[in-house]
């Protein structure tokens, strides 16, 4: 490929400390396009049942797609695969896992001239990944292990002697392999979802350093730039816009409240008392000081806060509602410098905070209910108090003490392990926590939850379209007008299965999911992206046929591994307890019958939720089908509902 | 006359200045609701509120009545609703 595209994987062996550089070819840029496509078929071809995401045979994959580093707005994405350490499905098995995140690494990676970064088996000792353009070097990383994440990105710099070098690395949740550990790119921005930190930290690898100096090839530029203006009108049109950039995410908190969907105490309500102190407003008035964009973003959502003074005093980037949520109303706290600490603590401490969020909410609620005492935890775990969660987002990064090194585990493993009935107000998905809106109210997003293929997840549907299509759309697209109504079913399936090929897409390309959400962009828009930039010619409907490919690609990982229908579930709070008050009273999830919605558009089998051959075959995946075929995992039969055990 | 409770949510409640008021109804609908709230805000909120090519509501704005989003743009209102006007919001 002679634009869009470097065509080139950097390949590290860790063992022997040695690299290569390895060509992509056409026909699989083609297929995958890039960035989460492309690294879900490596991870499918390299990594086999039985491995042990945190042992040798794992693999970790950085992936950027073509537009990254154009002009398209939000090419600043990438993503990072491997099998996951936190999540599990079928008999304890683990299951695919990838995370996706914004900055200015994923561009810097392009620049330097790779698609893609493989990392093979475990150094002996820390090391660290240099790459200069062509040089690469794997670097001993001895001095910066139990560093976090500020001082290893500030060190690694200041040693490397150049400002603009762009970082991807751990902290000591990732060394200690804390499941809940992330990778933080640039200090600020986290790849969280999965436990990629906590296999970053098995592989000994501490950072990847990145230096580029190239440009990326652009087949048709006056077409980009045509597209790119038009794009941005477009996005500025829509008010959604306006909202992100001057509140980011925790926008959403206020809806979330107003409509009664808002993630309080652990799910036990879906609003919060004081939820206008924790408020995108109540940040701005107090803490925001400056915007921040990624590259090349027109949104610019990300903010920078100063909490000066006082027991909480922290500086930063962020946050995000999934933290203003998770350790605000999820956790019952309505001190925003407290959230704003515990923020800073996750990024510096290297751990995903929506998961660490979502664990110390499961443990308050096990303190609430007698199942954790004082005794137990030397803390006192009531709703709000704040110095116990930054204690204990301390223990759980260092592992420091029985209760740190439990809850490091996941809130699915340390519900099995305290057990007394805990499962039960376990807020999880295939062990990984979805979200803040909550599963019986937005209903899309709820079977959205329960389908994701990396274990609960809101990102890997956005199913936005189920309030922003009209009745009629919905009737056209999805077979039902119910599909955009909030207590509706029919057409949900269809709904987010078209959202998951949707995002797919985006995520291959490496375009920012805010950006193609607002206004909906739909994709054709995408595909105009695509084309202007590599001179290929695809229309929307390919670009939906490669997203349905990706998605049944890590179906057929996750169906490899052992999932299986039970694995497609939601947490029994979402199933079984009625919203007890507020706007979404008496609300729960059905989820049943939009899962076998789901299936059938998939065109997976409604026994099982294995993909047929026929599914896999028309979208190039034959291959696989004999594969799943041979393991006995194949759906070949279109079993109805009520024939089903 | 019906007094309805209105919130605007973030990308709204700056061409109103505000987040939430009550406003007296003496026909209580949506489009009544909407000539009041524009006529009081003038064209900033007519901006995001109004497709200039429609003359309708924007598909960009989610209205919703006691917490459920209404596709109808003439949907009934009774005294005491709590009206939404919003963004598409949605995410994490």
């Amino acid at each position: 490929m002679k634009y869009g595209w470097t065509g080139r994987r950097l390949v590290v062996d860790l063992p022997s400390r040695t690299w290569s550089v390895e060509q992509l070819s056409d026909e699989l840029l083609r297929t995958y396009i890039g960035g989460r496509g492309l690294n879900s078929r490596t991870l499918y071809d390299r990594v086999k049942p039985g491995t042990d995401p945190l042992g040798p045979d794992n693999v970790l994959i950085f992936g950027v797609g073509p537009v990254n580093g154009t002009l398209v707005p939000g090419s600043s994405r990438v993503t990072v695969t491997a099998l996951s350490p936190l999540t599990l499905i079928g008999d304890g098995a683990p299951c695919f896992g990838d995370s996706n995140v914004g900055g200015f690494t994923g561009p810097e990676i392009k620049f330097a001239g790779y698609d893609q970064i493989l990392f093979l088996g475990q150094a002996d000792s820390p090391v660290y990944l240099w790459i200069d353009d062509d040089r690469v070097e794997i670097r001993d990383a001895q001095h910066l292990w139990g560093l976090d994440t500020w001082k290893t990105d500030e060190t690694i710099r200041r040693e490397l002697g150049d400002e603009e070098i762009k970082t991807a690395c751990i902290g000591p949740a990732g060394e200690t392999q804390a499941r809940l550990a992330c990778i933080m790119f640039n200090r600020h921005r986290a790849a969280g979802k999965a436990g990629m930190g906590a296999v970053m930290g098995s592989k000994k690898l501490k950072a990847i350093a990145v230096r580029g100096t190239g440009g990326v090839p652009v087949a048709r530029p006056d077409e980009l730039l045509q597209v790119v203006e038009e794009a941005v009108k477009t996005l500025y049109e829509d008010p959604s816009a306006l909202a992100w950039s001057r509140y980011g995410t925790p926008s959403l908190l206020r809806p979330h409240q107003a409509h009664g969907r808002l993630a309080t105490l652990n799910y036990q309500r879906t609003q919060f008392d004081n939820w206008e102190k924790i408020t995108a407003d109540a940040l701005a008035e107090q803490y925001w000081t400056a915007t921040k964009a990624c590259f090349g973003c027109p949104l610019h959502c990300a903010h920078w806060f100063v909490v000066g003074s006082g027991p909480y005093a922290s500086y930063g980037e962020g946050p995000e509602y999934v933290c203003t949520g998770g350790f605000g109303s999820k956790c019952g706290n309505d001190d925003l410098s407290a959230i704003l600490y515990c923020h800073s603590l996750c990024n510096k401490l290297g751990l995903d905070e929506q998961n660490t969020g979502s664990v110390l909410a499961w443990a308050m609620e096990c303190y609430q209910r007698g199942l954790l005492t004082e005794k137990d935890t030397d803390l006192k775990l009531n709703w709000g108090n704040t110095e116990a969660m930054a204690e204990l987002i301390q223990r759980i990064a260092l592992r420091s003490d029985d209760l740190g090194t439990l809850l490091a585990e996941g809130a699915y493993r340390a519900a099995q392990a305290i057990g007394q009935g805990s499962e039960r107000f376990l807020i999880h998905v295939k062990a990984q926590d979805p979200a803040l809106s909550d599963g019986r109210v937005a209903k899309a997003w709820g079977l959205a939850y329960a389908v994701a293929s990396r274990g609960g997840d809101h990102l890997r549907a956005l199913p936005t379209g189920e309030t922003y299509f009209t009745p009629e759309e919905a009737e056209e697209m999805f077979g039902s007008a119910e599909a955009v109504h909030p207590d509706g079913v029919k057409g949900k399936g269809r709904l987010v299965k078209w959202s998951e090929e949707h995002r797919a897409v985006a995520d291959s390309l490496e375009v920012c999911k805010f950006v193609v959400r607002t206004s909906l962009m739909p994709p054709e828009w995408v595909a105009q992206f695509l084309n202007a930039v590599t001179g290929l010619d695809y229309s929307g409907d390919d670009m939906l046929k490669i997203g349905e490919r990706i998605v049944n690609l890590e179906r057929a990982f996750n169906v490899r591994q052992g999932l299986t229908r039970k694995d497609d579930t939601l947490p029994e709070r979402f199933l079984k307890e009625p919203v007890p008050d507020g706007p979404a009273r008496g609300r729960v999830m059905d989820l049943e019958p939009m899962l076998d919605e789901y299936y059938e558009a998939r065109g997976w089998e409604l026994q099982t939720g294995y993909p047929m051959r026929r599914t896999l075959e028309e979208l190039d995946l034959g291959d696989i089908a004999d594969e799943v075929e041979a393991m006995g995992r194949l759906g070949d039969l279109h079993i109805a509902t009520s024939d089903k055990d | 006359m019906a007094r309805i409770s209105v919130q605007y949510m973030p990308g709204v409640m700056e061409a109103t200045g505000k987040k939430a008021e009550i406003v007296k109804l003496p026909h209580p609908d949506l489009p009544a609701l909407t000539d009041i709230l524009l006529t009081k805000y003038g064209s900033p909120l007519k901006e995001i509120l109004i497709d200039p090519a429609t003359g309708k509501r924007s598909r960009y704005i989610l209205v919703a009545i006691n917490g459920t989003l209404t596709h109808d743009h003439d949907a009934p209102l009774q005294d005491g609703d709590q009206v939404i006007f919003s963004p598409v919001l949605a995410g994490g």
